[in-house]
């Protein structure tokens, strides 16, 4: 037997700190969950494109109101449409729309002190509005849906084709990350001195492996004839659901502008 | 460093809009011309590699971690413009579908991120690296490049919130928006950009260029960009219109005249203090400026729908739990 296996093993794991392995994977499921769960959940009637229109006119309608009145009638808006949510979307939209809440109200707190009740108050409202209304329209639909939807505000192709390429990858080379990360996570013992290194080799490898994507994708187009030009929509329909929630989204934006106009 | 809906005012965010069109449609233009059209995929894929980059969390002093930005990494990989457009791309997806950064603020967003981040990193980077024969001299540019970029970026968006109290005020005078002014939002942004962001982005970055460089040579953006006097005539003419347009848009709003700066910029005069009462919002279920059964009714309204959301919140962990 050799002499070295005779001997005592001594080795203490120093306690290491890797919580930013951690919270980088927990980032990347986070994306790629959404990305997932956003065809699955699509609970609205309404079509996209209604809903692109009036989540935006709502968000500006917001940004422009200076009465608490006229935020707090877009605060019940958003509200309704939150009850309305199944649970597991609800929970995310409450959640994200929570904590930014909470973060503006930390952020112009100190305002408070230098007497400047108007922006603790009314800022941190605004801002859950905004927040939640995002986050309704992109957990009530699929990117998919979402990018449909720009296609037909003429929004042009060479953007269109961008976001969509861009969601697709974000998926695929998410999942190639959490992968790599996760390794990292495995092989990580104890106190690393490299902890900079590590993350800089996966972004590396990560760009490597986008450019061989990027050379496979184009060569898919070119076997499809595919050049990155979309067929144009077909013709928007108009159903009893779209018509329900336009008028409701007009009534409130007309509550507001009345709020506004008369109040002084 | 992504600027939220509503700590910017509309104008603002219009002004912004409008700075970036033009950047953006000379990066189309230019990426058309640099990146032949068979090339296109690789914006995307490097757009989704940009929004992937951003949720690496780097280890930072005391524990916390702070996540990468990496613009300086993408115009020094892939070239400026197509930085423009990929990085332009991961912040409207993060705008659109993950609610990060606002949706009105997007044009800000991109002007300081996408555009004036990677394109001050890359020159200081071209600047410092010159002909490109000396090792060191690279990697200080890439260190000094990433750093100086992430920081004027930061600069860029605190000046935007800075100025929002002097451009947006509401009858009573105050501020309807960000309501710091320059002299508290500069050091805010800056100091922790400066001292820790920066220094980690500097970091990330030449550790990630070095490993390609060592891995796959080839791969790393080697284009000429034209350093035509029109670039940086358009960088310097916007860079000057900016603060400009913001002002003037201010005075068309029509609450702020010269003789004002001195006195608002210290902050929201003492005399306006006592200008908007907490107590005075929602005052036995009536909402300010609301007739009092439209105000009773909304509340009533607001209040069911809270309750219903509460519910359905603790049903849903309910189930989670028996599940």
């Amino acid at each position: 037997m050799p002499e070295w296996l005779a001997k005592t093993e001594e080795y203490t794991v120093n306690a290491g700190r890797d919580t930013f392995i951690d919270k980088s994977i927990l980032a990347l499921l986070g994306v790629i969950a959404r990305l997932r769960l956003g065809g699955a959940e699509r609970v609205s009637k309404t079509d996209a494109a209604f809903r692109v229109f009036f989540t935006l006119a709502l968000i500006i309608a917001t940004a422009l109101a200076r009465e608490f009145s006229s935020v707090f009638v877009a605060l019940t808006f958003v509200t309704i449409q939150l009850a309305a949510l199944p649970p597991r979307a609800l929970r995310g939209t409450v959640k994200f729309a929570v904590i930014a809440t909470l973060f503006a109200f930390v952020i112009v707190l100190p305002a408070a002190f230098a007497g400047n009740r108007y922006s603790v108050t009314v800022l941190p409202a605004k801002v859950f509005v905004s927040a939640a209304a995002v986050n309704i329209l992109s957990r009530a639909y699929g990117w998919d849906a979402i990018t449909g939807a720009l296609a037909r505000f003429r929004v042009p192709d060479i953007f269109v084709f961008l976001l969509d390429i861009t969601v697709k990858y974000i998926f695929t080379l998410g999942e190639f990350t959490l992968q790599s990360v996760q390794a990292l996570k495995l092989r990580c013992v104890g106190r690393t001195d490299r902890r900079y290194g590590s993350l800089a080799g996966v972004a590396g490898v990560l760009f490597l492996r986008s450019k061989t994507l990027a050379e496979e994708t184009q060569q898919a187009m070119e076997c499809r004839g595919f050049s990155g030009q979309y067929p144009r929509p077909s013709r928007l329909k108009f159903r009893s659901a779209d018509a329900l929630y336009s008028a409701a989204n007009l009534a409130v934006i007309a509550v507001i502008i009345w709020i506004e106009v008369t109040v002084k | 460093m992504h600027i939220p809906e509503n700590y910017l005012s509309p104008a603002t965010c219009a002004v912004m809009a409008v700075a970036a069109v033009p950047v953006i449609a000379v990066a189309v233009k230019n990426v058309k011309r640099e990146v032949t059209r068979a090339k296109l995929p690789m914006l995307g894929v490097g757009a989704a590699f940009s929004f992937l980059l951003m949720m690496f969390n780097l280890p930072l002093p005391g524990g916390t971690t702070g996540h990468a930005v990496g613009g300086t990494l993408i115009a020094i990989l892939l070239g400026p413009w197509s930085a423009v457009l990929s990085v332009g791309t991961a912040l409207a997806i993060q705008a659109l579908l993950f609610g990060d950064g606002g949706i009105l603020s997007l044009g800000a967003n991109i002007f300081n991120i996408a555009f004036i981040l990677p394109f001050v990193g890359y020159f200081v980077f071209k600047l410092i690296r010159g002909n490109g024969k000396s090792k060191t001299r690279e990697t200080v540019g890439i260190a000094v490049g990433s750093w100086v970029g992430l920081n004027a970026a930061a600069l860029f968006t605190a000046i935007e919130f800075g100025i929002q109290p002097l451009i947006a005020k509401g009858a009573d005078g105050l501020p309807l928006y960000c309501p710091y002014p320059l002299s508290v939002a500069i050091p805010a942004m800056m100091i922790p950009h400066m001292l820790v962001a920066g220094v980690a982005e500097a970091l990330f970055t030449v550790l990630i260029i070095t490993y390609i460089k060592k891995v796959s040579p080839g791969d790393i953006y080697e284009g000429q960009v034209k350093r035509s006097k029109g670039v940086y005539a358009l960088v310097l003419a916007l860079i000057a219109a900016v603060p400009l347009g913001l002002l003037a848009a201010g005075t068309a709003w029509g609450e702020w005249g010269a003789d004002e700066i001195g006195e608002i910029a210290g902050f929201v005069p003492a005399g306006l203090s006592g200008g908007f009462e907490f107590s005075a919002i929602m005052p036995d279920y009536s909402i300010a400026g609301l007739p009092e059964v439209a105000g009773y009714i909304l509340s009533a309204v607001f209040g069911a729908a809270i309750v219903i959301v509460v519910f359905r919140l603790i049903a849903g962990f309910v189930k989670e739990k028996k599940a």
